[in-house]
C-alpha cells in the first residue's frame, strides 16, 4: 500500500527537516520545503495527501497560501502550524478550509493523529 | 501615546514569543528524534555520530533562546526608572536582536555599524527605546522584501549620532514621513533629542547630557 504524501512547510530548517525525519520514521512519505516560494511549485509537481503549513512565514501570509492550495485542489487537506491558538486563529483556518491547526511546539502523536484524520476524511 | 506605547511592548513580546517557540520547537523535535532512533534501534556507531550533531543542534537553540531572553530581561528593566545613564550601542544591540524576527518575516535584514567608546546618554531608556522602535519600524514597514535597514551609531559636535537609512525597493504602504510626524518629534524634543534627514538616513542627534 502506497505511503500517504505529507508536505510540510515551515521557514525553520531545522524543524522542519527533524519533524520530516520523524514522520518519515512512522511510516510517511514526507518532504518539507522551507520557503512560500517554494510551496506551489512542490504541490503542483508532487501532489500531497496532507499539507502540515506554518501560519507565519516570511514574505508570505499562511492563509493565502492555503487558499491557493485548496483552490488548485480542495482534496488536499490542510493542518496549520500556528504561535498561539486563539478563537481568531480558529475561525480563519475554517473559513480558509483547513483541516484543523496545532500549535508549535507540536506533540508528535497529536500530529499522526490529526494526520490520519484528515486522510480518513479525504477517503470519504 | 499610551496606546501606541503598549502597542510596541505587544510587538516585541510577540516577536520574542515567536522567536523562543521556534527554538523550543526545533529542541523538542531534535530530542524526539534521538527517542525515535533510540526506539527503533539503529546501530550504536550511526546513533553516536548523529547524536552528537543532534546535541550540538539542542545546544545552539538553548543558546540562542538565552541570548534573546537576556535581551528581553534587559528591555524590561529599562522601564526601572525614567533617566538613567545608557549605551546607545546597547540599546540599538537590543533593540535589533528583538526587531529580528518582525524584520525577518518581512524577509529583512539589519545592518549595524555602532561606533566603540562612545560617551553614555543620560535618557529615558524606555522612551529612547520607543523613538528608536517606531524610527526602525517606519523603514521595514516602507521596505520590499529582501531590502536592509541599516544603523549606524557615532559622535559628533558634542552629540550622539544614529543613522537609520535602508536599502532595496520601497513599497508606499505603511510609509509615513517621521520628521513630520508630531508625536514621534514631540517624543524626540522631549527626550532632547531632535530628528532630521540626511539624504536617505534618518538622523537622531542626542546630547550626551539629555
Amino acid at each position: 500500500m502506497a505511503r500517504a504524501k505529507v508536505l510540510l512547510v515551515d521557514d525553520e530548517v531545522e524543524f522542519a527537516s527533524t519533524l520530516s525525519e520523524r514522520l518519515n520514521i512512522r511510516g510517511y512519505d514526507t518532504k518539507a520545503v522551507y520557503s512560500a516560494d517554494a510551496v506551489l511549485n512542490k504541490v503542483r509537481s508532487d501532489i500531497p495527501d496532507v499539507v502540515i503549513l506554518d501560519l507565519k512565514m516570511p514574505g508570505a501570509n499562511g492563509l493565502d497560501i492555503l487558499k491557493a492550495i485548496k483552490q488548485f485542489n480542495p482534496s488536499i487537506e490542510v493542518i496549520l502550524l500556528t504561535g498561539h491558538g486563539s478563537e481568531q486563529c480558529t475561525a480563519e483556518s475554517e473559513s480558509g478550509g483547513a483541516f484543523d491547526y496545532m500549535m508549535k511546539p507540536v506533540e508528535i502523536d497529536s500530529l499522526t493523529e490529526k494526520i490520519e484524520m484528515a486522510l480518513g476524511k479525504k477517503q470519504k | 501615546m499610551k496606546d501606541l506605547c503598549l502597542s510596541f511592548i505587544n510587538r516585541i513580546l510577540s516577536s520574542y514569543v515567536h522567536e523562543v517557540r521556534n527554538y523550543l520547537a526545533i529542541i523538542k523535535e531534535t530530542n524526539g528524534l534521538m527517542k525515535d532512533i533510540i526506539q527503533i534501534g539503529k546501530s550504536r556507531a550511526v546513533e553516536a555520530k548523529q547524536f552528537l550533531g543532534f546535541i550540538g543542534c539542542v545546544e545552539d537553540q538553548i543558546e540562542r533562546a538565552a541570548a534573546i531572553t537576556d535581551y528581553l530581561h534587559r528591555f524590561a528593566h529599562r522601564m526601572d526608572c525614567e533617566r538613567a545613564a545608557v549605551s546607545i550601542n546597547e540599546l540599538i544591540e537590543e533593540l535589533i536582536a528583538l526587531m529580528t524576527r518582525l524584520a525577518y518575516r518581512r524577509r529583512i535584514a539589519f545592518e549595524k555599524e555602532l561606533r566603540g567608546g562612545l560617551p553614555l546618554t543620560v535618557i529615558n531608556p524606555i522612551l529612547f527605546h520607543y523613538l528608536l522602535f517606531c524610527i526602525i519600524d517606519s523603514r521595514l514597514s516602507r521596505l520590499d522584501r529582501n531590502g536592509i535597514v541599516r544603523i549606524a551609531t557615532s559622535f559628533s559636535e558634542g552629540r550622539l549620532r544614529i543613522n537609520v537609512s535602508s536599502k532595496g525597493d520601497v513599497v508606499q504602504d505603511g510609509a509615513a514621513d517621521l520628521c513630520r510626524d508630531e508625536e514621534i518629534n514631540g517624543l524626540a524634543v522631549d527626550l532632547g533629542a531632535e530628528i532630521s534627514k540626511d539624504g536617505n538616513d534618518l538622523v537622531i542627534k542626542v546630547p550626551v547630557t539629555a
